[in-house]
């Protein structure tokens, strides 16, 4: 639902990574969401409006529901470089693709394949083909730059199809064919993998496994053996000798099935099977969710953020009473069969993201603002801290006060589980190192506890070793 | 020469360029071999005419 305010300001702040395209600028406003255009790029979007993959597309919630907004005026006062200002719907929580699992960013892969496709056969492309321009909403991807929507010249290539490998179809080859995390390639360099990098990363095998000797092996060859021609000579002489629109549909296509067959799906990790195999996990599991759930359920929350989600147990029950629950978890494979249950049960207002608060996602990019870090995109009103703070403390090596600081740092109610010395996941973390945690006790903790938050309720666990605690941020 | 400039801001790579046409199809192997020819053609004049003008 797009709600337009009294005005807008002269002054925009725009988003710290909206400036590569030079057609246009997101900013915020009172809450919405607005994207100020040059003249061109309001021709374009003429265009892009009148197109029924576009208008469907809106409806069904893949590409993000956008219009003019009524207040064009506005875009000349702000800069003589806009024409027209569009309002585009908000989504609930930024994210980026090394937040997502596998699954995602495979879904995420398939819908701008399946919207360029379309695109195609209305005779329009996409300037370009980065998982930045996808967002979550729940686990459903939108599609969010209604800019990058652009007519097809005839003859044209695809311009996005080098980023499209970089970004999507590298990092999912090499998570299905390798079993290596994609995260932290994404993390390290916002571009993606070059097809050189990925070629060395492939092995002997891999060279044969389908698509692998075009998009990556040629690939990586022929850059290099083509960078001299010059790319406007060689996009007109491609023209020139035949290239039409059904070379890139059926590349499209072939990108499509290449993608539907890659997987990735291990038989196990650290903590897939936590909720079964572990004994306490299993003794308190009743008591936890009725204390979880008689938390949530008096009042409405906007954002919950649960930390060490494992499967989601907790996420499931906060989300009856949240427009959001970003269900948080460290362990790849963990996130990946949660958000894939939640899509196939079409399970609303969870989005599962890969996140470690030890290691979060940091500002990066152009002045390290570009893409912000994890904490400055979501406002959480309620954090469940069940079962991490031991992880974090003695598994981290993180300071007991700095991570009470950090979570009242979110101005958040929390539910936060102490597990003490005596419980066998404590013992197993303490097991092959020294014992340097001398702080680490029930009394230290709730010491630094009731410094920053007034401690509304606190259940003992019938696993004898663990305590729940309901606690609301100290004015 | 705008509208070119800003379709262009994301570089589509030069190797990438060609290798769309060889992911074409057999379509596009024709068109890939038509613009090897054409290329070919090109060095082979650009040559003759800087020999001329030495």
């Amino acid at each position: 639902m797009l709600r337009e305010p009294a005005g807008l300001p002269a002054r925009p702040d725009y988003v710290a990574g909206s400036f590569r395209d030079r057609a246009g600028r997101v900013f915020e406003h009172d809450g919405e969401i607005f994207r100020a255009i040059s003249e061109q790029a309001r021709e374009e979007w003429e265009f892009a409006a009148s197109l029924e993959f576009v208008r469907n597309g809106m409806q069904r919630h893949e590409i993000v529901p956008t219009k003019y907004s009524r207040q064009h005026a506005a875009a000349a006062a702000i800069s003589d470089e806009w024409t027209a200002v569009l309002h585009h719907e908000r989504l609930p929580l930024v994210t980026y693709p090394y937040e997502w699992s596998f699954s995602m960013l495979r879904d995420a892969a398939l819908l701008h394949l399946d919207l360029i496709q379309r695109a195609l056969s209305e005779d329009a492309i996409f300037k370009d083909a980065t998982p930045f321009n996808i967002q979550f909403d729940g686990v459903r991807p939108v599609f969010i730059d209604t800019a990058s929507i652009v007519r097809l010249r005839p003859g044209a290539l695809w311009e996005g199809y080098r980023q499209f490998c970089q970004m999507f179809l590298y990092p999912l080859m090499l998570q299905s064919f390798r079993g290596v995390d994609f995260q932290p390639f994404l993390r390290g360099r916002l571009d993606g993998i070059s097809p050189e990098q990925f070629h060395a990363l492939t092995s002997f095998r891999d060279k044969f496994r389908r698509g692998v000797l075009t998009h990556v092996v040629l690939h990586s060859r022929l850059q290099p053996a083509s960078q001299h021609s010059g790319a406007e000579r060689i996009s007109e002489s491609l023209k020139e000798s035949g290239f039409r629109k059904s070379l890139i549909e059926n590349n499209i296509a072939g990108l499509t099935r290449l993608i539907r067959g890659l997987s990735w799906t291990p038989s196990k990790s650290r903590w897939s099977d936590y909720d079964r195999e572990a004994e306490p996990v299993r003794l308190d599991a009743q008591v936890k969710e009725n204390f979880v759930r008689e938390v949530t359920a008096p009042r409405h929350w906007k954002q919950v953020w649960d930390v060490g989600c494992n499967l989601g147990r907790y996420s499931r029950i906060a989300a009856a009473s949240a427009d959001l629950v970003v269900a948080l978890d460290s362990d790849h494979l963990t996130v990946d069969r949660l958000y894939r249950s939640l899509r196939d049960e079409g399970v609303r207002g969870i989005t599962p993201l890969v996140y470690n608060p030890a290691d979060p996602s940091p500002g990066l990019g152009w002045r390290c603002t570009e893409r912000a870090e994890f904490a400055d995109r979501g406002r959480p009103d309620l954090i469940l801290f069940l079962a991490v703070l031991h992880h974090l403390v003695i598994g981290c090596n993180l300071l007991l006060p700095d991570v009470i600081d950090w979570l009242a740092e979110r101005r958040a109610a929390l539910v936060i589980e102490f597990v003490d010395r005596r419980d066998p996941q404590v013992q197993s973390l303490l097991a092959n190192r020294d014992d340097v945690f001398p702080d680490y006790s029930r009394e230290a903790f709730e010491r630094c506890l009731r410094r920053r938050f007034t401690v509304r309720r606190t259940v003992d666990l019938p696993s004898g070793a663990r305590t729940l605690f309901h606690v609301t941020p100290s004015a | 020469m705008d509208l070119m400039v800003t379709l262009a801001y994301l570089d589509p790579g030069t190797g990438s360029m060609l290798l769309q046409a060889l992911v074409g199809g057999s379509a596009g192997l024709m068109v890939l071999v038509r613009h090897l020819y054409r290329s070919w053609k090109y060095r082979g004049t650009a040559t003759a005419s800087a020999r001329n003008e030495q």
